[in-house]
């Protein structure tokens, strides 16, 4: 008994030191190293500060607008929808998304907007968009801005970020960013 | 994975781990293969509404991810019992959810964290019995005869498996207040929702069908039970086994032993995979994912 025990509360005290004391120092000083101190990357604009990779709500018409969010871009609480493809409400919503989006950006072809654009993201806030979902944006924004539509499609792919060492997921565009260099064009 | 090789090198069989390791890494492709291409293609649903699918089902999945990838983590994070998702498992296409479910249901691809590599164990000792009865020679696993006590453990825990899932689907299913309930879409799909929800338990997986209200005292209690047994059956049973085996006398392996590690019995043991794994929860898949497909395209 005395045998067995002795060296399981050892072995519990160790695990302790360890796993809570120092694997969360080593994941802390890791912290440090990084810019911002691990509290998230950081974009200041116009003396505000904003989350690089937390999407926003971009609901006016002359700024990209983000992925659709399924918690209204709640940062506190992210999730997915969950609705299952064969969801009839469901597919209902992605419908109306679309329409919207047709109302919004008339001179474009239904058949040109991406799918992200309709769908919303797992976490509700997915800061990119496909480089697609930019250039069907492009018409609207040039007519309200005033900016030749050449000056955005430059714009746009100045802003592409490529896939992780060049295989993992698509190429694609951090909104916030965007809007922002949009913003400075003028 | 590394397991599988330890094994290999503490019991002198290289070639026995190697075997057991391509069986599993088949089993993983044939998962994550399906999934990575469906996922890929996209909603069908969507796809009919006249817009651009060529990024893939992008529902609950991130851009920076891609479609591809996630499809490809949702059976890595279900083969090995991570739990930890990078897309939204309720929203992948019907038969990918079903592709996840059967990586927990067979819960023997690499397998998990708590159980290991022990699943698989319980699988081989049934080739080897089934094997060797076919054969007609004795079924021995490295010169330890198996016989009918080895037997029924391991029918036991290989069963307890499927009688936990499928008992606790069948009584949320039963009770409309427990399961129909708390399900948050309709028709084949929320069938699927309370499948997954124990299947993820009883393999101690973690991830689930999200969409599902589970945090009442029903859900709690129901699957807290059905991972208590999905964890400690599979760990009690092989110990017994490995008991057992200890006390009996080594048999020199003679003409008459079948080889253990050879590409047939490898075989041997994806076909009892398939069948006491996959078969078991046919029934269960049809009513869910599988129909919810043919209702799709």
């Amino acid at each position: 008994m005395k045998n067995n025990i002795l060296p399981a509360i050892r072995l519990t005290l160790l695990c302790i030191a360890l796993l809570v004391g120092a694997y969360t120092l080593v994941v802390w000083g890791i912290a440090q190293l990084t810019p911002n101190k691990g509290k998230g990357k950081t974009i200041t604009h116009d003396g505000k500060t904003f989350y690089g990779n937390i999407a926003q709500n971009f609901s006016d018409d002359k700024y990209f607008s983000s992925r659709p969010s399924a918690v209204a871009y709640n940062a506190a609480g992210s999730a997915g929808s969950n609705k299952s493809p064969s969801n009839a409400d469901y597919l209902a919503e992605v419908q109306g998304r679309i329409d919207t989006f047709m109302v919004h950006n008339p001179d474009i072809d239904k058949s040109e907007i991406p799918v992200d654009l309709v769908t919303a993201s797992g976490s509700g806030l997915d800061p990119h968009i496909s480089v697609q979902a930019a250039k069907v944006q492009i018409k609207r924004i040039s007519k309200i801005r005033g900016i030749s539509e050449a000056d955005i499609q430059q714009l746009i792919s100045a802003h592409i970020e490529k896939p992780l060492l060049g295989l993992f997921g698509p190429e694609k565009i951090n909104v916030l960013q965007l809007n922002i260099a949009l913003d400075n064009l003028k | 994975m590394a397991m599988v090789f330890a094994f290999g090198f503490f019991i002198k069989r290289p070639k026995f781990a190697l075997m057991i390791y391509i069986v599993m890494t088949i089993g993983f492709l044939l998962l994550a293969i399906p999934n990575i291409i469906m996922e890929a293609n996209g909603n069908p649903a969507i796809e009919k509404m006249g817009i651009n699918t060529s990024l893939g089902a992008m529902e609950g999945k991130e851009i920076r991810i891609g479609a591809a990838a996630s499809g490809f983590w949702t059976i890595v994070t279900t083969v090995i019992s991570t739990g930890s998702v990078n897309s939204m498992h309720d929203s992948t296409m019907p038969l990918s959810g079903m592709n996840e479910l059967l990586a927990m249901m067979t819960n023997s691809f690499y397998g998990g964290v708590g159980v290991g590599i022990l699943n698989i164990f319980i699988y081989i000792i049934l080739a080897v019995f089934i094997a060797g009865l076919m054969v007609g020679r004795t079924p021995e696993l490295m010169g330890k005869k198996i016989e009918a006590r080895e037997m029924k453990i391991a029918m036991i825990v290989a069963l307890a498996h499927p009688f936990i899932i499928l008992g606790g689907t069948a009584l949320a299913a039963a009770f409309p207040s427990f399961g129909s309930a708390a399900i948050s879409n309709p028709g084949f799909h929320g069938f699927s929702q309370i499948l997954y929800e124990y299947t993820s338990s009883a393999a101690n997986n973690g991830s689930g069908f999200e969409g599902l209200g589970d945090n009442t005292p029903w859900w709690n209690i129901s699957t807290g039970i059905v991972l208590l047994f999905g964890r400690f059956i599979p760990i009690i049973g092989p110990v017994a086994i490995a008991g057992l085996l200890a006390q009996k006398k080594y048999i020199p392996e003679s003409a008459g032993t079948l080889k253990t590690d050879t590409a047939t019995f490898g075989l041997m043991i994806f076909v009892v995979i398939v069948i006491i794994a996959a078969l078991a929860f046919f029934p269960a898949l049809a009513l869910g994912p599988i129909a919810e497909h043919f209702s799709l395209y």
